[in-house]
């Protein structure tokens, strides 16, 4: 989807989104959840639970009256953290158990859908499922310079998440 | 809430269909949670797999997302509502789309309850409470 314009994400966008974010991490993740500059987030960065570790990028694309596409990026001990407020402590032997994969598309897909709702609920939108990618830390910075102006960089649990919404009205 | 004519059971058997395995294990989570009896969990990732759930089950309590591959939530409905045996089955929605316009087409078939995400464990146990106390 690289007709989308991140342009378009202005300062109300943003705010929207976040709000979303705060939401869903709060409601269905029990997490606490703050905005940072980007000190902080890099900050938070740098903290020896996240710092080297790898990366986990979902991307969800959305249809409707606008299209667009949502990226969220968070490093896996956050994945993991997400998994476990979900679905706790699993017994050996059980089917079905989702990864942290399933659990970082979920992620997004409550955001973009929360998102949506709030503030275009009379609307009809159809989302794609999440698409899930693991990525190299060393590689962040290059894959985040594009869209530097127009990220939510946030924090949740004290680790930190980036989320870029981009909009083709 | 309407259960067609046959009564609750005081134990619930349910079946969550979702493609995510994330949402099918919270939706059973705090299903477990909540102070309902069930009896039995059923899983399905799609529509056509809870097709099959349901001809070899007895379902009381049927969870399903919207956007799902092979077939999705509506498509489902439409398939629970062709068959009388079904009819008692209470059908909830659990969906990110919270529009006015889903809504109302859930609505039309057939759906008991909407229950949009994120939800608090407490909105799904009264979800399920309702659905109980209907029966006895």
């Amino acid at each position: 989807m690289s007709s989308l314009k991140s342009s378009t994400a202005g300062p109300e966008l943003m705010q929207a989104v976040t709000a979303a974010v705060i939401e869903v991490a709060e409601h269905s993740f029990s997490m606490f959840t703050e905005s940072c500059t980007p000190r902080r987030f890099d900050e938070l960065l740098s903290r020896s639970a996240t710092s080297g570790a790898e990366w986990m990028r979902a991307t969800l694309a959305f249809k409707g009256p606008f299209e667009g596409e949502l990226t969220v990026d968070v490093p896996e001990p956050l994945a993991l953290e997400l998994l476990a407020s979900c679905v706790g402590i699993s017994s050996p032997g059980e089917e079905n158990l989702p990864s942290v994969e399933d659990a970082v598309g979920e992620l997004a897909n409550m955001i973009c859908g929360t998102w949506l709702t709030k503030n275009h609920g009379a609307q009809k939108f159809d989302l794609k499922p999440p698409r899930v990618d693991r990525v190299d830390a060393n590689n962040l910075r290059h894959l985040w310079a594009r869209t530097a102006a127009s990220a939510l960089l946030m924090g949740l649990n004290d680790q930190p998440v980036r989320v870029h919404m981009a909009v083709n009205p | 809430m309407p259960n067609g004519n046959r009564p609750v059971p005081q134990s619930l058997t349910v079946l969550i269909v979702d493609d995510s395995a994330m949402m099918r294990a919270m939706i059973k989570r705090v299903a477990h949670l909540t102070d309902i009896p069930i009896a039995q969990v059923l899983e399905a990732g799609n529509g056509v797999e809870a097709l099959q759930q349901l001809e070899s089950h007895a379902v009381d309590v049927l969870f399903t997302d919207i956007n799902m591959p092979l077939m999705t939530g509506p498509e489902l409905l439409r398939e629970v509502i062709k068959r009388q045996e079904w009819q008692h089955i209470v059908r909830v929605i659990v969906s990110t789309d919270g529009s006015a316009a889903r809504r109302e087409e859930m609505a039309g078939l057939h759906a008991h309850a909407y229950l949009e995400k994120p939800f608090r464990p407490e909105v799904m146990r009264d979800v399920l409470a309702q659905i109980v106390n209907s029966g006895s």
